[in-house]
């Protein structure tokens, strides 16, 4: 197999599956290797799929996670509680020479056995909680970064849709990269839509309106809109999920010029 | 990205000093996107859930077969559990229980209500690449059929149903602004 077969053939995916022969998983691992371009391509696959995976995806009952930990392959290497360790020798110690009270201490050790073990659990969950809170940080922080580069980017322009009659109070800000054709909508103070409806946006050529997308309201996040080359204006309708072919303009909620 | 990859690291290698924490990490992240590819492909809802616990013993058991070079940590989880929950349904006791397992009883995953976070824009791009687009990586990567198997059900030919995937997947990942990576 060369690299053009591979990538014509489309041999990555069976690849990220798991359905190739031998010899052809064998063939694409060599490639992955040495050859930049399917490397790129590799990734992108990755990426592409790890992404559908998240957001399909569905909660199993929280009994899974129980069996899970508590399985003999991972419970033996549940770490023994060290700072105790030296204390419950010495209280061992003391047990045998005290026969009487062997008992007792046997309570004893069971009830801090017990509670070492409650505290390694509390340590644990609050380590994960930590871990989880500085993962979804930074990814907010990926976010904003990525929003603020837009907003300083010379390359876009800023154009407000103001309120028509239908929605007073509404508008949304748009950055609009006319070389790139990339087109960012912020919704952030258009109203909740029921469920059958979508916002859509329009960019106006001529008076002729070209569809750039559908979006819900969604506060203080940027949304991704279709490409658009040219537009004298932008402006947005209420349309039923999914989006529509020409605009219904009794519901348009904002607009604005390109030009001011 | 550089931020994911380094805790992503961290965490295998920690897996590998045998850290139950770093596993529990993983569980927490990763097993609703595996559970999702498992349940879509097994449809019942408690051998889904002891292939997901199955699948997670694997993988703190085999995490030193993992090698980056050859692929994300999410790819290679995600082999293992597609390539087991078809294990599942391909045995003796599994098929007793199932009446069939054809496509017939296709149900579109997307168009399920989905809660989870889009802030780059996927289900919009998911709305524009088509149904056939969607039907075949449904197939393929959340319900374990094999090309061959698609291919058969579907009646298309084999080498299309390989490349019209290749162009699907690219096409979404086009979609999907390069500013947004």
């Amino acid at each position: 197999m060369n690299k053009e077969e591979l990538l014509s053939e489309g041999y990555l995916i069976p690849y990220i599956t798991g359905e190739l022969s031998e010899s052809e998983h064998r063939d694409v691992e060599l490639l992955i290797e040495s050859d930049a371009e399917v490397q790129m391509e590799y990734a992108g696959l990755q990426r592409t799929i790890e992404r559908i995976a998240f957001k399909y995806a569905i909660t199993p009952s929280e009994a899974v996670k129980k069996y899970v930990m508590q399985n003999q392959a991972v419970m033996r290497h549940l770490p023994p509680t060290s700072d105790d360790s030296s204390k419950w020798r010495l209280l061992a110690a003391a047990s045998i020479s005290a026969t009487v009270i062997a008992s007792a201490s046997a309570w004893y050790f069971w009830n801090s056995w017990k509670d070492t073990d409650l505290k390694l659990a509390q340590v644990t969950s609050r380590n994960i909680e930590m871990a989880e809170r500085y993962s979804q940080a930074s990814q907010e922080l990926d976010e904003i970064r990525n929003d603020l580069a837009v907003i300083v980017s010379p390359e876009f322009s800023r154009i407000i849709l103001n309120g028509t009659d239908k929605a007073k109070n509404a508008n949304v800000v748009i950055y609009w990269n006319a070389e790139e054709e990339e087109v960012f909508l912020n919704s952030s103070n258009l109203a909740q839509l029921p469920q059958h409806q979508q916002y859509q946006l329009w960019a106006l050529i001529d008076g002729k309106p070209i569809d750039a997308g559908v979006f819900d309201a969604a506060s203080g996040k940027f949304q991704i809109m279709k490409n658009i080359a040219a537009a004298d204006a932008f402006a947005v309708t209420v349309e039923s999920k999914g989006g529509a072919e020409s605009p219904t303009l009794s519901t348009m909620q904002v607009y604005g010029e390109t030009k001011s | 990205m550089t931020e994911t990859l380094e805790i992503t690291s961290l965490l295998v290698n920690k897996m590998r000093n045998r850290d139950v924490k770093a596993l529990d990490y993983i569980y927490d992240h990763y097993s609703e996107a595996l559970y999702g590819v498992i349940y879509r492909t097994v449809r019942h809802q408690e051998i889904a859930e002891e292939t997901l616990h199955d699948v997670f013993v694997k993988i703190w058991d085999q995490i030193d077969q993992f090698d980056e070079k050859k692929g994300t940590l999410f790819t290679w989880m995600y082999r293992i559990a597609r390539n087991k929950a078809i294990d599942v349904t391909r045995s003796k006791d599994f098929k007793a229980t199932q009446k069939s397992d054809d496509i017939t009883e296709f149900v579109d995953m997307f168009d399920e209500p989905s809660g989870k976070e889009d802030y780059i824009g996927l289900s919009a791009v998911l709305n524009e690449i088509g149904k056939m687009c969607k039907k075949l990586i449904q197939l393929n990567f959340f319900m374990g059929y094999s090309h061959a198997e698609i291919s058969k059900n579907e009646d298309i030919a084999l080498g299309t149903v390989k490349t019209r995937l290749r162009n699907c997947l690219k096409d979404i990942k086009s979609k999907l602004n390069k500013d947004f990576e």
